[in-house]
């Protein structure tokens, strides 16, 4: 199982001790800066340091979406860019992002709710948001628990498997990575077994669609109704359930207007903590025996959902 | 919960047998459609309602300006006076409305505002609809007239022509972002996949399950790349619902089954009492918007009725008849060849054309198809 790690991404700085004060003016009160830096650093007052060397971190595209406007009518859901699938294939590598602007805050949280150890390198457009990210991730109390997920999936370490759990990931279609098929998921999946052939696979959509089919819509944890960006993930315990949802779209800017969500099992009781809102509150909650829907007010780029029984 | 299927795959195909142009789209499998609803159909719905198989279309050369544009308000009014008492067989305005409506009642009155500023139900004509509630009594405060896109409604101007109090009212506003389900009804909804999408439900507009009591239907008469046509059935379904244009793809488009299946889902045939639709201008290729002036004409002319399906083939065969003349392919051509992307030639379109949905909706109950069954009384004005 996939843990969620409590530690928070870190900004990766470059800067000399003197650039302190941009730092302290957004916010920032920790960095990882390159090892031969990282003495200078530790006489500035108000800012922890740790050091960091990115040639062993994994190098993370940026977070967002896609809107491919040249390809007409095929589909209007944009492409979602998740790296989701990156941190399940390594759970205990440490990766990188340079990203800019608010990208920067989606960077941060994505990593959050994967779980992941991650640096983030940006440029002052990123500065702000990303304080802010972090700031809000640190409120949230920890709600460690194993994933959630539907499916178990085998990953042979190859590109057509890369592929397959990229497109999971942004359709929400929620897995996890096991050495060999998991009894007590809904459905195990392996390509190149006798059900899931390679040759299929070469079409990522159309195996991504097939396991879809076999899973069935109405057996699985998670639905998203209202919003095509926003990619969710689902950790647990004991009859508490914390749902992450990520706004792929925040990075250009893009507010998610209201959207439904249906989560399998009866939780009585539902709370929001929104980034950018904390007034925020569920809407429409509605438990019933087999599935518990709510609607989420909006999202500009990360919000948690506490649910409990 | 309420969960039924109004026409499953098996069920479509024993209608099938019994009309050619069923039978000829039954090669097509028709989509697993699970309908949610509270709602129970009232023992006498609005849809097809009083009015089975009647029509009653006014014409009148006076009520637009084929150059301007311009609707001649008071022509207008006229018309609807006429429709009216000669659909309710009323010799008073009043009585006629009251046939419908009480002073204890909120009324949607759904618009279609896709084509504006030329094309769109007529404020002049929404404009005589409310003067008439309010003559027998519903507060200006319970009538909305409402359509999904802020923008598109809010382009018109409605609130120009109704008096103080009355809704103007978008379940996708302005300032909402597009796609937000605030305005929609959490446990009304059909859900179906097309396309392998994953969002795969539409939400009935939140009023429309929980505040109107009744509904005016005031379509704009238009062809649709992707229906045929656009009147009573399609702004009644595409219109009160979210999430919808997810039924084309490429050019196949799932609306022969769509439109009907959505306006079948209650409340919305209990609910919609009176059709009205606005066929003063038009559009005969590349609807429902109008961004082609070339493809407007001008049928001065309005329906009456309560059964959208005989409506619908009404407008149907006007616009048939109108490309006949242009020399543009017939709504029902399939032709592979008659496809493309740019649609300023009358001969190109971006789908194949489901026209047949009319007729697919009068097999879920909500009005007659058949020409022989319909009765159209035609009055000048």
């Amino acid at each position: 199982m996939f843990f969620l790690a409590a530690a928070l991404p870190v900004l990766f700085w470059t800067g000399a001790p003197n650039t302190a004060p941009t730092l302290q003016q957004a916010g920032i009160d920790h960095i990882a800066v390159p090892a031969f830096q990282a003495d200078p650093w530790k006489n500035v007052s108000g800012i922890s340091v740790e050091s960091a060397d990115l040639d062993k971190t994994v190098k993370l595209p940026s977070p967002g979406v896609q809107l491919h406007m040249s390809q007409a009518s095929a589909s209007r859901v944009p492409w979602v860019n998740s790296n989701g699938w990156r941190f399940m294939r390594q759970p205990s590598a440490r990766f990188s992002y340079d990203v800019k602007g608010n990208t920067a805050a989606l960077a941060a949280a994505e990593a959050f709710c994967f779980g992941a150890n991650a640096v983030i390198q940006s440029d002052a457009s990123g500065l702000a948001s990303l304080s802010s990210m972090l700031k809000f991730l640190s409120t949230l109390e920890g709600r460690p628990g194993p994933a959630l997920t539907d499916v178990g999936f085998v990953d042979n370490g190859s590109s057509t498997d890369a592929e397959v759990m990229n497109l999971m990931v942004r359709d929400n279609l929620l897995f996890s990575i096991v050495r060999t098929p998991n009894p007590n998921l809904t459905l195990n999946v392996q390509i190149g077994s006798k059900e899931y052939p390679t040759q299929e696979a070469t079409n990522p959509d159309t195996m991504e669609h097939k396991i879809r089919a076999n899973l069935g819509d109405a057996r699985r944890l998670v639905r998203i109704y209202g919003a095509s960006v926003v990619v969710v993930h689902v950790t647990g315990e004991q009859g508490k359930v914390r749902l992450h949802l990520l706004n792929y779209g925040s990075g250009q800017g893009t507010r998610v207007g209201a959207f439904r969500v249906r989560i399998l099992g009866h939780y009585s009781k539902g709370q929001l903590h929104s980034f950018d809102n904390t007034n925020d509150q569920l809407a429409d909650y509605s438990p019933e025996s087999d599935a518990t829907e709510f609607t989420v007010p909006g999202l500009k780029a990360y919000a948690v959902v506490d649910l409990s029984q | 919960m309420l969960k039924f299927r109004p026409v499953n795959r098996r069920s479509f195909f024993y209608l099938a047998a019994s009309s050619p142009l069923l039978a000829a789209a039954a090669e097509e499998q028709i989509p697993d459609y699970r309908i949610h609803s509270r709602f129970q159909r009232s023992p006498h719905p609005g849809m097809p309602g009083p009015y089975k198989g009647q029509v009653v279309r006014v014409h009148s050369e006076k009520s637009i300006d084929s150059a301007s544009e311009h609707v001649d308000r008071a022509v207008v009014k006229q018309m609807l006076s006429a429709g009216m008492r000669s659909l309710t067989g009323q010799s008073r305005d009043q009585d006629c409305w009251s046939r419908f409506f009480t002073p204890q009642d909120v009324v949607g009155v759904k618009v279609n505002c896709s084509g504006a500023p030329h094309i769109m139900s007529s404020p002049e004509l929404v404009a005589g609809i409310v003067e008439n509630l309010t003559a027998v009594g519903v507060q200006a405060k319970n009538i909305w007239i409402y359509e999904r896109f802020g923008g598109q409604l809010e382009s018109v101007g409605y609130q120009k022509f109704v008096p103080d109090g009355v809704h103007i009212w978008a379940a996708e506003g302005n300032y909402t972002p597009r796609g937000s389900v605030t305005g929609y009804d959490p446990n009304t909804y059909v859900e179906v996949d097309f396309f392998g999408e994953e969002d795969t439900r539409s939400f009935m507009v939140r009023p429309v399950a929980d505040t109107f009591t009744k509904i005016i239907n005031v379509p704009k008469m238009k062809e649709h790349q992707a229906a045929g046509v656009t009147g009573c059935l399609k702004n009644i379904a595409y219109g009160d619902f979210s999430n919808v244009d997810r039924s084309h793809r490429f050019t196949k488009t799932n609306t022969y089954s769509y439109i009907g299946t959505l306006a079948s889902v209650e409340p919305l045939p209990s609910k919609v009492v009176l059709q009205i639709m606005d066929g003063l201008s038009s559009v005969w290729h590349a609807g429902p918007f109008s961004q082609l002036p070339q493809f407007r004409f001008y049928p001065k002319q309005i329906l009456f009725g309560t059964d959208p399906v005989a409506m619908d083939h009404v407008a149907l065969d006007t616009i048939e008849a109108k490309r006949k003349a242009e020399g543009a392919p017939s709504l029902f051509d399939r032709s592979p060849s008659h496809l493309g992307k740019d649609n300023s030639s009358a001969s190109i379109n971006h789908f194949i054309r489901e026209p047949g949905h009319v007729e697919y909706a009068s097999h879920l109950g909500l009005g007659v198809y058949d020409s022989k069954q319909i009765h159209i009384k035609a009055i000048e004005l």
